[in-house]
């Protein structure tokens, strides 16, 4: 459903992205490692249509379309969905407003009819409960001094409300308790199915504990520079990044 | 948010004063209608009309005024108010037809500056409120007497005095001592003329020791184009009292509007005022509160709301006399197409003041390249050592993060746009502590920004 081929991306001067192949079909999750500022954030941010970033090679398929060509409110409504590393802060607007017009414009482009407040409430319910997020934080403004594991939290319920097709996640586990970790996996693993399709990018072996995935890729300096199963994984936690820096190079 | 630094603009070419004033003096010459004013008015009237006459309009030659040219206010040959006829009913279901008119509340009606009773309601005021018409209050209350025109006084400038000679009416709204008014009591403002027209409405608000008001002014358009309101209000609040207060302008886009609002806080007083703009192509509204007593409170807040070409100008003043005084000044401004806003405050801490605490803050939001925002560097005049004053401007785009994190969710860029909008003004809205007037505002605001009447829930609990 996805397939990224020899993509390169840059931000100004700065190329980041430097030739990335990838192909994930439905049904699986990959997993992508790399140290800081390997470029992990950038691929999803490109993914997703930020337009900071200039592709300046390659290219990326979705569901047989043109990903890049596609805005981000068009790859959203088409069922892509991006867990923010770093979920914004959105003073005045509430968090259900918020929400339900996300929803509303996925089931327009469904052709479905668009929930009123109460309807919403009513189907978004045990969503909450699932993520064991309290209710009040619907009431509050997006994000708006929520934690930092309650803004990881807001983005799996987000994605558990609006059930992408393609799910990626910026690092969904950082800066979070094993208590929550356990909550944040339980949501995407909720979520597996076998027409969909997840990304997880994560800095951390012991999220995958929790959400196996069925491949893992190592990024590093903008490029893949190893692909594995699920022990690749195991093998990163024991040796570190730079052992796979250096068998980069040689 | 990103700062920038705030250019500063060329001055505009005065206007000779005396020539524009010349229409204001022969209507002041001409025979009033009604009862004969009583001496003491007769004396601050002509006091206020010599003023005038020396000084004329403010000019951007004058300390505070450098943005604002009130070139289309001087230029213009405005008519006058004759006394009232019956307003016709058509004009009465227009006004019963805005939706900020309807809160349901007691409400004063003047229109072109005359109290209007058919359309005022207020049969069963609650017990401790009281509402006179100022042509009735200035001969019969002594209140008016020892206190009407003594904050907004012709000694600040022109347009003040003006007010003060050329008033025919206005209201004196009395609140007991420790009467329980939270229950708002509205008033409108509204003009309706054929031709532009000057109007001179004017308030004197008494709040009692520990008594608490509600009190929401509202300017309306109902008729014509182009007219001019000079306005004051003036309010006093004794030891103790709180004052929740809410100005929203909402007259035509021709609109020329000045509005002065002084208080006087005694001590342990809490005074809260809100400033809503969204009509005018001029509008010069300045707030000023005097902390006269230790302990005293007051928060001014503001939202200004600037497309086309609107120029929205927002001055206040902040005069702490005793220790102990907190000040809190909050005011957002929204400026698209070519419109410009102005905000510019003063703070005074007088000598002995100590312990003031007082802050100012100023955020703007340009949805457009042409929009522009000038706001002076605050004028701190602080004889006090012990006090904490601070302050700061920003000016902005919205927060391009917030934009792309909306349309990753599937808001068309547009509609993101106009969200975000929304939700800057929406900081000033959700403070408003009458919830049928909040609603009402956010209503109009979320309708204007998202084109959309689905209701104002961007932040309002399901
Ligand atoms: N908008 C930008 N402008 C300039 N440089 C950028 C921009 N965004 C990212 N970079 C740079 O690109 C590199 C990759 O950044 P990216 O955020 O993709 O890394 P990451 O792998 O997600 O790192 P982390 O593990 O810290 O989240 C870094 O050196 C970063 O500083
Ligand atoms: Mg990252």
């Amino acid at each position: 459903m996805l397939e990224i081929r020899n993509l390169h991306a840059r931000a100004g001067e700065h190329e980041i992205l430097r030739g990335i192949d990838l192909t994930l079909k439905p049904g699986e999750v990959h997993a992508i490692m790399g140290p800081n500022g390997s470029g992990k954030s950038t691929l999803a941010q490109v993914l997703a249509g930020r337009e900071t970033y200039a592709v300046t090679a390659g290219e990326a398929r979705y569901l047989g379309r043109d990903l890049l060509e596609m805005k981000p409110e068009e790859r959203s409504r088409e069922g892509l969905f991006l867990a923010f590393q770093y979920p914004v802060e959105i003073p005045g607007v509430s968090n259900m407003y918020f929400l339900r017009a996300a929803l509303n414009a996925a089931r327009k482009q469904q052709g479905l009819e668009e929930l009123d407040a109460a309807d919403f409430l009513a189907r978004v319910r045990d969503k909450i409960r699932l993520l064991g997020m309290e209710e009040s934080l619907l009431q509050r403004s997006v994000n708006e001094g929520f934690s930092g594991g309650e803004k990881k939290r807001n983005e799996i319920f987000q994605m558990a409300v609006l059930e992408p097709k393609l799910a990626v996640l910026d690092e969904t586990d950082s800066g979070l308790d094993i208590d929550a970790l356990k909550v944040v996996a339980q949501g995407v693993n909720a979520l597996r199915d076998p027409e969909r399709g997840i990304l997880l990018v994560t800095h951390y072996q012991r999220l995958l504990n929790y959400i196996v995935p069925d491949y893992v890729h190592v990024l590093s300096n903008g490029r893949i520079v190893r692909s594995g199963g699920k022990e690749l994984a195991l093998e990163l936690e024991e040796k570190g990044y730079g052992w796979l820096e250096t068998a980069a190079v040689a | 948010m990103s700062t920038e630094t705030i250019s500063q603009p060329a001055r505009a070419e005065e206007i000779p004063a005396a020539a524009a004033a010349r229409r204001y003096l022969e209507r002041f010459a001409a025979p009033r209608a009604g009862a004969a004013a009583p001496a003491w008015l007769r004396a601050r009237r002509e006091q206020a009309m010599d003023r005038f006459a020396a000084r004329g309009f403010p000019s951007q030659r004058q300390e505070g005024w450098r943005h604002t040219s009130l070139a289309p206010i001087v230029q213009t040959e405005f008519s006058f108010a004759e006394a009232a006829a019956p307003p016709a009913p058509a004009l009465l279901r227009q006004l019963e037809r805005l939706p900020l008119a309807g809160l349901g509340c007691p409400r004063a009606v003047l229109l072109n500056g005359r109290f209007a009773p058919e359309w005022s309601r207020l049969e069963g005021l609650p017990a401790g409120l009281r509402v006179t018409p100022l042509a009735h209050a200035w001969r019969e209350v002594s209140a008016a007497e020892a206190h009407w025109a003594r904050l907004a006084t012709s000694e600040r400038h022109g347009l003040i005095a003006l007010n003060t000679a050329l008033a025919e009416d206005g209201l004196l709204i009395e609140a007991a001592p420790d009467a329980d008014l939270r229950e708002p009591l509205l008033v409108i403002y509204a003009s309706a003329a054929s031709r532009p027209l000057a109007q001179f409405p004017r308030a004197l608000v008494l709040a009692g020791r520990g008594a608490r008001l509600a009190l929401i002014e509202l300017f309306v358009t109902l008729d014509g184009e182009g007219h001019f309101t000079d306005a004051a209000t003036e309010i006093r609040l004794d030891e103790n009292a709180e004052v929740d207060h809410y100005k929203i302008a909402h007259e035509s886009l021709s609109a020329l509007h000045f509005g002065a609002i002084e208080a006087r806080l005694e001590r342990d007083a809490r005074y809260r005022t809100t400033s809503v703009l969204l009509g005018g192509r001029l509008t010069r509204n300045e707030t000023g509160a005097c902390l006269a007593g230790a302990g005293a409170d007051s928060r001014l807040l503001g939202l200004y709301a600037a497309a086309g070409r609107q120029h929205m100008d927002n001055f206040t003043r902040l005069d702490h006399a005793h220790p102990h005084g907190s000040s809190r000044e909050y005011y957002k401004g929204i400026l698209d197409g070519e419109s410009a806003g102005v905000f510019s405050g003063r703070i005074i801490v007088r000598p002995g003041a100590q312990r003031t605490d007082a802050i100012q803050s100023n955020k703007n939001l340009l949805l457009s390249e042409s929009a522009s925002l000038r706001a002076a560097e605050p004028q701190l005049e602080i004889y006090a050592d012990d006090v904490r004053c601070t302050h700061g401007a920003t000016v902005g785009q919205l927060d391009p993060e917030a934009l792309f994190y909306l349309r990753t969710r599937g808001l068309e860029a547009d509609a993101a746009r106009r969200l975000l909008t929304y939700a800057f003004a929406n900081e000033i809205l959700t403070q408003i502590e009458i919830p049928r007037l909040r609603q009402a505002l956010e209503n109009e605001l979320f309708a204007r920004w998202t084109g959309t009447a689905a209701g104002a829930q961007a932040n309002a609990p399901a």
